[in-house]
């Protein structure tokens, strides 16, 4: 059974060295990931959101790697490979380097049945998120979809009336009781891949107010995708196409602006 | 892992009347005009009816008329209340009622551990504000959801918890000395116990009245009414508590 606090507490600590920004350009990223497990597992995941810009394709150097792959999202690149012995390998440590010059982020490396212990994201990287996180069964237990069927009932209702009252002055209150219960999900269920979507959604909705932008429609869209895979066994691969989903009915779920003003500036100094 | 599935396990119905003098003359003859109960006891003041095979009572006092079951078999418990609301009251010239109570007691058995289980009915029963949170240690090891409520003249107490095995008798009072045959009782008590769901949730709905003037004219009505209103209100709960699914209309 899952101990579903314990991975709360997982979950909580990582979150807090997940604040690993500089404005350098990122030339080699490379992460190490340590454990306290001896036995590590053979594959992993990766997960990496272009957060603006052009999508495009670069070469991610990993042990027996395989170049990034479009998935299922304009906007982010997933990766399946496998460890190999190398140099970079120890009992306690395993270490990705990825060559990346359009990756803004890693949004996650998933690992199965693996004990995380921490993560050591080298100064002069760029990160504007950093997760790590074990990955989850294929099928999630009976009380992790009991706890997201209520979690996520909320934020269906709260949908409902924010697109009832879209486009009217009365539509704020609606929104910020949106927010809110996407907070509570997001803050009791960190480790469902669920929460994924939720935070895209509401990345796509609270940044600059855009909730006041999108009409009642594309809400009632949002809303039947949560239904749909809120109802379903999610990998993290699938929670991204969710999210994709999203994305097009028109929900920007990449919106923010730092690195954009990064972009600009970077792109603007080659110019000259 | 399967959804709970709810299981009646006891069922217990009181009539309680003022006491009349004229009991002591009656209470044995009324005894004995029902059917169905091989077995039986009496001291000075109260007969017993057993019947082992269907593991239910009857016991008539001198103020009031208790029937128990420790099964399932809601059909038999129908049978047999209505037959004893309708001879027992009527030989002892009892008019009026002043408590008539209906009681289910079910178990659904939970596949999970105990922890998830208190996770579960804390997300689902308990405040999840803020305020409150900040003020209690972090974590809950059990939980227990007792609440009172009121429908029209109808009564409830609501009990709603999770149990592990060994907790279930405190709850769920199997008795042995009416429902279990003296030859086999040890050994099939003990198989009772071990029988008990390993983690489950307990649903304990007392559906009563309480007034000076019930006429007993009213019990049987009553009791029809309990068998629907508490069978309803478990099954519900039980839909609510463990629902893992959302609906295109954002209910569980």
């Amino acid at each position: 059974m899952v101990n579903i606090k314990e991975e709360f507490r997982t979950a909580t600590r990582f979150r807090s060295q997940s604040d690993a920004v500089t404005n350098d350009p990122p030339q080699q990223v490379r992460v190490v990931v340590f454990s306290n497990e001896e036995d590590w597992p053979a594959t992993y995941e990766a997960r990496a959101m272009k957060r603006a810009g052009t999508f495009q394709l670069y070469t991610a150097t990993k042990p027996r790697g395989t170049n990034w792959s479009p998935s299922h999202s304009r906007n982010m690149l997933y990766d399946v490979g496998s460890f190999a012995p190398s140099s970079d390998m120890s009992r306690t440590t395993r270490t990705f380097h990825f060559d990346v010059d359009e990756i803004q982020s890693i949004s996650a490396i998933t690992m199965p049945a693996l004990e995380l212990q921490g993560v050591y994201i080298p100064s002069g990287q760029l990160f504007s998120a950093f997760e790590v996180q074990s990955l989850p069964p294929a099928s999630i237990s009976l009380p992790q979809r009991i706890l997201r069927a209520h979690f996520l009932t909320d934020v269906i209702s709260a949908i409902d009336n924010l697109s009832k009252h879209a486009g009217n002055q009365t539509a704020a209150d609606y929104a910020n009781a949106v927010f809110k219960a996407m907070r509570v999900f997001r803050d009791t269920l960190p480790q469902d891949p669920f929460t994924a979507i939720i935070a895209a959604l509401h990345d796509a909705l609270a940044y600059k107010n855009q909730w006041a932008d999108y009409a009642a429609p594309q809400y009632q869209q949002a809303r039947d995708i949560l239904v749909k895979y809120g109802n379903q066994d999610l990998s993290p691969g699938k929670a991204l196409k969710a999210v994709s989903a999203i994305e097009d009915i028109g929900f920007d779920t990449t919106p923010f602006e730092a690195i954009s003003e990064f972009e600009t500036k970077s792109s603007g100094s080659d110019e000259g | 892992m399967n959804k709970p599935v709810l299981r009646l396990y006891k069922t217990i119905f009181l009539a309680q009347f003022r006491p009349e003098l004229s009991y002591f003359n009656q209470f044995r003859t009324a005894a004995s005009k029902l059917s169905g109960y091989p077995q039986w006891g009496t001291d000075a003041n109260s007969v017993t009816l057993r019947d082992y095979k269907t593991r239910c009572s009857v016991a008539i006092a001198t103020n009031s008329i208790c029937f128990s079951q420790d099964s399932e078999d809601i059909t038999t418990t129908s049978k047999r209340l209505q037959e004893a609301l309708e001879v027992v009251p009527r030989e002892l010239n009892v008019q009026k009622l002043f408590r008539i109570g209906y009681r289910r007691q079910y178990l659904a058995s939970f596949e999970g551990s105990f922890e998830d289980l208190v996770t579960i009915l804390d997300v689902k029963l308990l405040s999840q504000k803020k305020e409150l949170l900040q003020r209690l240690p972090s974590i809950k090891t059990d939980l227990l959801y007792r609440v009172d409520l009121k429908d029209g003249q109808n009564m409830y107490h609501l009990t709603i918890g999770p149990v592990r095995r060994q907790e279930v008798p405190n709850w769920i009072q199997f008795e042995p000395e009416n429902h279990l045959a003296p030859d086999v009782r040890q050994e099939q008590y003990l198989s009772i116990l071990a029988s008990y769901p390993e983690v489950a949730t307990l649903i304990d709905i007392d559906m009563y009245r309480a007034s000076s003037d019930i006429p007993i004219t009213d019990s049987i009505s009553f009791v029809e009414l309990a068998e629907r209103k508490t069978a309803e209100l478990a099954r519900s709960l039980n839909d609510y508590l463990f629902s893992a699914g959302v609906t295109t209309n954002g209910k569980h």
